[in-house]
């Protein structure tokens, strides 16, 4: 008998909006179950909806969700308060939010003992104390406030309190999406250890196949509202039947593959720019675009966020920069973007001496210089239509047009040619940036990076927030722009994957220094620095799919 | 804390100068109206003595000094309206003005709890626009017209109270309630929406997955969390009711500061405008600087900033 089965579950906003549209799955006692769904599968929702945990704004109808002996959707809220926490608990994605940041932690974990159990203080305190040991952490964070913790240490005493009264089933909303690889995989070892050791089932909500692949025992894909296919892991990732289930797990870029593009979403866009003359780009590739050496950047209290690092990124070429948060990567950026002063070392963009310039030629050497944002919410003024946003750059740099392209001076004309070069119809210009999806945002934003011309682009994280899908879209569009434009980039990411299939050249960064350096095809190389050999390790590709 | 101390000072330097300036600055002649109070013709003469005897013809700067020495010692100078000292005055009047700002406070918090409260947790229902209402109401309602209501409902008609003066403790209750029922409507409103706004919080979904008990999930986490925005705008109020809530003093007939202010004013008492003019807004910067204080309290962050933040 399963531990928990959902039977016809669908949820609906209060204007009749249909969300989950009748989906039916089991979870049996101790297994590792993962739903897999892009943003706005309804995924989510599902997991809240188990324990009623839903907004008001959305309502919950099934024929039955049975946990155990008891039909969750029969259950009075005070035998579902019961049940949450000591039954079925939570780990939620947004980890700063795991616990109120008026409270310390250990507060928060002494009241959830305090709601299910009668103990004395200092037994609560030994449980908490074992069960924050036992997550591999001091029990002494405890006595911290949520903000003075690090985010995967954070994500981790969520955890540890989530499993303080062995629940039987943990369902865990993403619990690694907001973290880098290195957290992430800590938090997932984790997780694997505690159901290792409590025998309880793992209810897991990800868009992340890799750890599908990496844990899971059986799958559900859902799109749309709907569960397309269920099976197996083995049987989903090696035989998938469902087109979109094959279209995801094509969406990731595998380490080892040497595929220019990734292979799914159709042909290559038709890209209409006038290509610089070849000659030019061969002649211009032999000066580096951006020369940087021994840079150092030092914060207030003696940190040194970036620690003598010196690089070069060959015009028309990109540079990929992998790191964990804090690494270091993005200050890097910053500095060489000039928006820091440096503290030490020389920056040179092609052959102007960088870190010396200031007034009017500092702001004119800005002006070729670009960058996208990972969060593409923060890069729109969100009262600006798309075009206006669009076109700041060149009115920025008094041009009417970029050189590439070839529609005239019509600011209507040229904006509509940019936006066609991301694949975006010219309808939306005038949208305003709420009415576009996250990835469309981040097609934007590209757009009005190389509108501008600029001599480099820094990309920081550009897919870090998206779908894995709309992430390989928009890899694959970067790459054709950079082969028609002949762009250089410098692409900042935590994730190996996308840094090795878009980089010609790759950098590891640790504590503000680079620990390897090493071009595209070297990867596997043996004399691979023992930190990127354990990054490998967290991005090992997925096993290759019958034909 | 030395930060504090060195505002209140700088701040007080700003307000004497103000205070002094009130005189200086202002229309007609201090001297005429202080000598022309019946229509006794007066000669340039007896003026001019005046002045000199007033120091009104030494240097600006002199005089001053001469003003914040007074302050300083907490003379003002006497009353034109009364020719006592205007520090007796005032401390005649601050009793009653104090007693009718904290029983309004208190009240208005009250009143703001409950309603906000239940039309938070009951949201979009009737009661939600019953307070809407009273909300629309409250803040619609002239606050003299709505007081001589209540005169006329609970002194004239059911003689339950006095209709005015605070002889007895009762005499406080219908210019609270006027006042609170004026106050209360934004703090209602702000308290409603923070409260639905946090109810919304990832946190507080935490919480209720951790299963701790509605109860405890709203007056813990819930109202904590709505408490910044309240805080600042009570703070904000209470600062104006220390400067005397004049139309309800001078409704009920309450002898407070800001019902002496006004007089004062009308007969240019400028000794007394001026202690008004120091001592409220002494008293306004305090209770900012608590209003601060409880920021820290509220929110360990603000206290830990920059300490041990990751």
């Amino acid at each position: 008998m399963p531990l928990l089965e959902v039977s016809n579950l669908r949820i609906a906003t209060r204007s009749g909006l249909p969300l989950v549209k009748g989906i039916h799955f089991a979870v049996e006692p101790g297994e590792w179950f993962a739903l897999i769904g892009e943003s706005g599968s309804g995924k989510s929702i599902t997991a809240n909806s188990i324990t009623n945990l839903l907004n008001a704004s959305l309502i919950r109808d099934a024929d039955a969700i049975d946990f155990g002996e008891t039909n969750l959707l029969n259950a009075s809220p005070q035998e579902l308060r019961t049940i949450r926490g000591e039954q079925v608990a939570y780990v939620f994605q947004d980890y700063q939010s795991a616990f109120t940041p008026y409270y310390t932690i250990g507060n928060q974990m002494h009241e959830m003992l305090k709601a299910h159990r009668s103990m004395s203080a200092d037994e609560r305190k030994a449980m908490i104390d074992a069960g924050v040991d036992a997550v591999g952490l001091d029990p002494q964070l405890t006595t911290r406030y949520p903000f003075q913790v690090s985010g995967g240490q954070l994500q981790r005493l969520a955890l540890a309190s989530a499993v303080l009264l062995n629940p039987k089933l943990l369902i865990a909303d993403e619990p690694t999406t907001a973290l880098d690889s290195w957290s992430s995989n800590l938090v997932l070892e984790e997780l694997a250890t505690i159901k290792q050791a409590t025998g309880c089932a793992i209810l897991f909500i990800t868009h992340d196949l890799r750890i599908m692949n990496r844990f899971a025992d059986r799958v559900a894909i859902m799109q749309h509202g709907k569960i397309v296919e269920r099976g197996s892991k083995d049987q989903v990732v090696l035989h998938p039947q469902h087109p979109y289930t094959r279209d995801l797990l094509a969406s990731i870029p595998p380490l080892r593959s040497t595929e220019a593009r990734l292979p799914v979403y159709g042909e290559p866009p038709r890209i209409q720019v006038k290509a610089p003359a070849k000659d030019a780009i061969t002649d211009r590739a032999a000066e580096p675009v951006l020369r940087a050496s021994d840079v150092v950047k030092v914060y207030g209290s003696g940190t040194r966020a970036v620690d003598g690092v010196s690089l070069s990124l060959p015009t028309g070429s990109c540079l990929g920069l992998v790191g964990e948060s804090g690494s270091g990567k993005s200050t890097l950026a910053r500095c060489l973007l000039s928006l820091e002063r440096i503290d030490g070392g020389d920056i040179w963009l092609q052959d102007q001496h960088l870190n010396q310039l200031t007034g009017a030629a500092l702001r004119s050497a800005r002006q070729r210089m670009q960058l996208v944002l990972q969060n593409p919410n923060a890069s729109f003024n969100e009262r600006l239509p798309i075009g206006a946003s669009l076109m700041e750059p060149l009115e920025c740099i008094g041009r009417r047009s970029p050189s590439f392209l070839s529609v005239g001076d019509d600011p209507r004309k040229v904006s509509a040619a940019l936006l066609d070069l991301v694949q975006l119809p010219p309808e939306y210009l005038d949208k305003l940036p709420n009415h576009l999806s996250g990835g469309e945002k981040q097609r934007v934003s590209i757009a009005r990076a190389i509108s501008a011309e600029p001599s480099f682009i820094v990309l920081d994280e550009p897919t870090a927030s998206l779908d894995v899908s709309t992430q390989a879209r928009v890899l694959n569009l970067l790459k054709d722009l950079q082969e028609a434009l002949g762009l250089s980039y410098l692409f900042i990411s935590h994730d190996l994957s996308s840094v090795h299939f878009i980089s010609q050249h790759l950098m590891v960064m640790k504590h503000g220094q680079v620990v390897d350096d090493f071009d595209r095809d070297e990867l596997f190389d043996p004399y691979r620095h023992e930190y990127t050999k354990q990054l490998i390790d967290l991005f090992e590709d997925l096993p290759q799919q019958a034909a | 804390m030395i930060r504090w101390l060195l505002q209140g000072l700088g701040f007080f330097f700003v307000l004497t100068i103000i205070g002094f300036l009130i005189v200086q600055l202002a229309p007609g002649d201090a001297v005429l109206s202080m000598l022309k109070v019946d229509t006794v013709a007066v000669t340039d003469a007896e003026i001019e003595a005046l002045r000199e005897n007033l120091g009104l013809n030494d240097p600006a700067l002199q005089q001053y000094g001469r003003f914040l020495g007074g302050v300083l010692r907490g003379d003002f100078g006497n009353s034109l309206m009364t020719g006592k000292p205007v520090m007796t005055e005032l401390a005649k009047a601050f009793p009653y003005t104090l007693m009718l700002a904290g029983a309004t406070m208190v009240l208005a918090v009250v009143i703001t709890f409950v309603l906000g409260g239940l039309a938070a947790r009951f949201q979009g229902s009737l009661i939600d626009k019953a307070v809407g209402v009273f909300c629309t109401a409250g803040a619609a309602l002239p606050t003299f017209w709505f007081g001589l209501l209540l005169i006329d409902m609970f002194a004239v008609r059911l003689h339950l109270l006095p209709s005015s003066g605070m002889a007895t403790p009762a005499g406080l209750v219908l210019p609270t309630v006027a006042l609170a029922v004026a106050i209360a409507p934004p703090y209602i409103k702000i308290l409603r929406n923070s409260l639905i706004e946090a109810s919304g919080r990832e946190f507080v979904r935490a919480a209720r997955a951790r299963g701790v008990s509605e109860p405890v999930i709203f007056f813990k986490h819930t109202l904590r969390d709505s408490l910044i925005p309240l805080v600042t705008i009570l703070g904000v109020s209470l600062g104006s009711l220390l400067g005397g809530a004049v139309i309800v003093e001078v409704t009920f007939g309450i002898p407070g500061v800001g019902k002496l202010a006004v007089e004062a004013l009308a007969r240019r008492d400028y000794g007394v405008i001026q202690a008004f003019v120091i001592i409220v807004g002494m008293a306004i910067f305090v209770i900012n600087m608590l209003v601060d204080l409880s920021y820290r309290l509220l929110d360990p962050s603000i206290s830990l900033k920059g300490a041990e933040r990751v």
